[in-house]
């Protein structure tokens, strides 16, 4: 049997000058900019919602979504400024990560962690690794570490294909993923949506309704509203 | 902005020959030996569970999941024997899909249609159209056909990642993904495996005691268990 599982160790990482972009652009704008197919299901959130990421995606994939291996694997070859994407499957009845690895991928100088299942010692990873994770909650044990698996091709996480090398943004509304090849594309649109709501004369500076007066027009213009 | 949606007209399919195979192995065993990932998630089911397919995947995806226009736009292109897939990223609260794309699919020669979401007019799918459906289930209303998206690009479908051409197989078990680049490998897997049950003597006519010794004398000598 040919060899089925890829370990990619390195791969080509986006200008670091982009991800600072979009790190610097407020953070739905460049969710907006990137599409509504690649923002994650709102289950995977913050476990602190004071947490904020933007890096690049180093991707991991078990065979079988309950197990650990190729997370414990990732903090050897993940480099500075990556975030680990661990697509565990969305699985919800057991932990597919603990304090250990997230300790391990700070280690390596990752951002964060992004996990489509449960974790496992969140009081640990909040209050002692203090470490940003987003995932979509919980568990107390984990159960698996000896089955092989990816690091590092196309993985599904939160409902999203993700890259290695794609741009990840989280806070506490979600998690975006910004294809690597439509980066810089992304970062111009959301540097451009940005810049009104900065400087002294910033959008909210100014009443509702005077700032958004042409979308309210646009609004107003709708066909079938009947106005009573 | 560059041009954001990629349609692709065509792709690389396997072998026609390879297709048929797939078609006569035994679906059980080329799901287990495609690997756990390459299974759809089980909410995908045939709408009659009689339908099986077998064929090359036709890849479809709209920026906005309830809009059908890429669905439209696949039915031209699609080549007789594929198997289009739809993402509709598991909407559940309205239609991806409906009788008149099934007229075209049928019209097209497609071997099926899988469908990360609802089907509309499942009723006149199953007995007037003869194109076999796959998906969450039904629902009456189709929202919208206006908003662009891509073709034959990879997708998700079921929490599975399928690239065009790889080989879709389904029956009232679920929906399985050969990836094109292993097919040859795990159809010459099942075929391994469904061989004992094939032929004028098949396992399934020996009785389960003695056609599973085996398995059951290993099962029987794993540690832990405390016999009574």
């Amino acid at each position: 049997m040919a060899a089925r599982y890829t370990i990619i160790r390195d791969f080509e990482r986006p200008d670091p000058a982009v991800v600072k972009r979009i790190n610097d652009a407020i953070f739905l704008f460049a969710v907006m900019a990137a599409g509504p197919r690649q923002v994650m299901n709102a289950s995977i959130k913050a476990l602190d919602p004071t947490w904020r990421i933007c890096g690049t995606a180093f991707t991991i994939r078990s065979e079988f979504s309950e197990d650990t291996s190729m997370g414990y694997l990732a903090a050897e070859y993940a480099k500075p400024g990556d975030v680990m994407v661990c697509d565990a499957g969305g699985r919800v009845d057991c932990a597919v990560w603990g304090a250990s690895m997230s300790r391990g991928a700070q280690e390596a100088g990752c951002v964060g962690v992004v996990l489509d299942g449960l974790c496992e010692s969140t009081d640990h990873i909040i209050h002692r690794e203090k470490f940003p994770m987003f995932s979509r909650g919980s568990a107390p044990h984990i159960i698996s570490q000896d089955r092989a698996g990816w690091l590092n091709c196309p993985v599904i996480c939160g409902g999203v294909i993700v890259n290695p090398g794609d741009i990840i943004v989280g806070n506490i509304d979600g998690v975006g993923v910004i294809p690597k090849e439509r980066a810089a594309d992304i970062a111009d649109q959301a540097e451009e949506w940005t810049k009104p709501y900065r400087g002294a004369n910033r959008v909210h500076t100014k009443k509702f309704v005077e700032a958004y007066a042409a979308p309210i027009a646009k609004i107003k213009a709708l066909p079938g509203i009947e106005w009573k | 902005m560059s041009d954001r949606y990629t349609v692709a007209t065509n792709f690389e399919r396997p072998e026609p020959a390879l297709v048929r195979r797939a078609a006569e192995a035994i679906f059980v065993f080329s799901a287990i030996a495609a690997g756990p990932r390459q299974v759809m998630d089980s909410g995908i089911k045939p709408l009659d569970p009689d339908w099986r397919i077998c064929g090359p995947a036709f890849t479809v995806r709209a920026e906005f999941p309830e809009d059908t226009a890429m669905g439209y736009l696949a039915l031209v292109h699609a080549q007789p024997g594929d198997v289009l897939v739809i993402d509709a990223a598991g909407r559940m609260d309205c239609a991806a899909f409906g009788a008149s794309m099934a007229r075209g699919a049928k019209q097209a020669g497609l071997a099926g249609v899988v469908l990360d979401g609802l089907c509309e007019s499942a009723g006149l799918i199953r007995t007037r159209e003869g194109m076999p459906v796959f998906c969450r289930g039904a629902s009456p209303h189709v929202l919208a056909q206006e908003r662009p998206g891509w073709l034959n690009v990879p997708v998700i479908c079921g929490r599975v990642i399928v690239n065009p051409g790889d080989i879709v197989i389904g029956d009232a078990d679920g929906v399985a993904v050969i990836p094109l680049e292993r097919a040859e490998e795990v159809i010459s897997a099942a075929e391994k495996r469904g061989a004992p049950y094939r032929g004028p003597n098949p396992l399934s006519n020996i009785p389960f005691r003695e056609g599973n010794a085996a398995a059951i004398a290993r099962i029987s000598a794993m540690p832990g268990l405390r016999w009574k």
